[in-house]
């Protein structure tokens, strides 16, 4: 799975989760489940949610050691 | 409208749907069904459109496509299991073996059709030959109803009547051989 920092980088910039679902036209829902940890995002959505918050997708998602190496 | 009452609206609307149109089958009123399923039809895109966000979202596909993968998967063998019990329960019922077999190519169409959507949508639509490819299976897909409906169809045979063999429709084999009943 994915590692991200989607929750820090919103509370910096004063985001709410449904303002990033909207700006990246997906559903609050979805949002909550990649803050957790608990969906892999498409290529498209993960560019989406790093634009959204400014930054780049490999600062806002991280692979850990074991993903990365497979 | 928010995504939570279109929800609640549409799920209301789809129960009222299925009691009326479980109504007007019971009461065998065909009109009524047809008017209901339009009616309803209409008032769901309506209520769609006043929908506001995003309905659905690529984890929402992504849990549809599970969703029925299991779906299918759960009724094709619940269609083998009942099919095997009612094929060992044949000399009960005669009716048994015909809806045993009916259950079979129920589950083997639904599978046929799964494998070759999925063979469609994850490599041939990005061929350049697809629409090639969809006029031949959608010409094979004919050529198999039109093949299954004159075999199964029973329309075309040969019927005892006042002692003779007298043909019903156009049967392509010769009248039977035994005396008429």
């Amino acid at each position: 799975m994915i590692k991200n920092i989607i929750k820090e980088l919103r509370s910096k910039r004063g985001m709410t989760q449904n303002e990033l679902a909207e700006t990246c036209r997906v559903r609050r829902e979805t949002i909550v489940f990649l803050e957790q940890g608990k969906y892999n995002p498409s290529l498209q959505l993960a560019h989406d949610v790093a634009k959204a918050l400014g930054a780049t997708i490999d600062t806002v998602f991280q692979f850990d050691d074991g993903s990365a190496q497979r | 409208m928010t995504q939570r009452k279109h929800q609640n609206l549409s799920r209301a609307l789809r129960v009222l749907v299925a009691i009326g149109c479980a109504t007007a089958l019971f009461l065998k009123n065909d009109p009524v069904f047809i008017a209901i399923v339009a009616v309803a039809g209409l008032l769901l895109l309506l209520l769609r459109r006043r929908a506001d966000g995003v309905s659905a979202d690529e984890r929402d596909r992504e849990t549809a496509g599970q969703a029925a993968r299991i779906a299918m998967l759960s009724i094709a063998y619940a269609a083998l299991a009942g099919a095997c019990a009612l094929f060992l329960f044949r000399d009960t019922n005669p009716a048994y073996p015909i809806i045993a077999a009916t259950l079979g190519y129920m589950a083997a169409a639904m599978l046929i059709v799964y494998s070759l959507s999925f063979r469609w949508l994850n490599h041939f639509q990005f061929t350049k030959l697809r629409w090639l490819y969809l006029t031949l299976a959608s010409i094979l897909v004919l050529v198999i109803a039109v093949a299954a409906l004159r075999l199964y169809s029973g329309e075309d045979d040969w019927m005892s009547q006042n002692g003779k063999w007298v043909m019903h429709g156009h049967p392509d084999f010769p009248a039977p051989q035994q005396p008429c009943k």
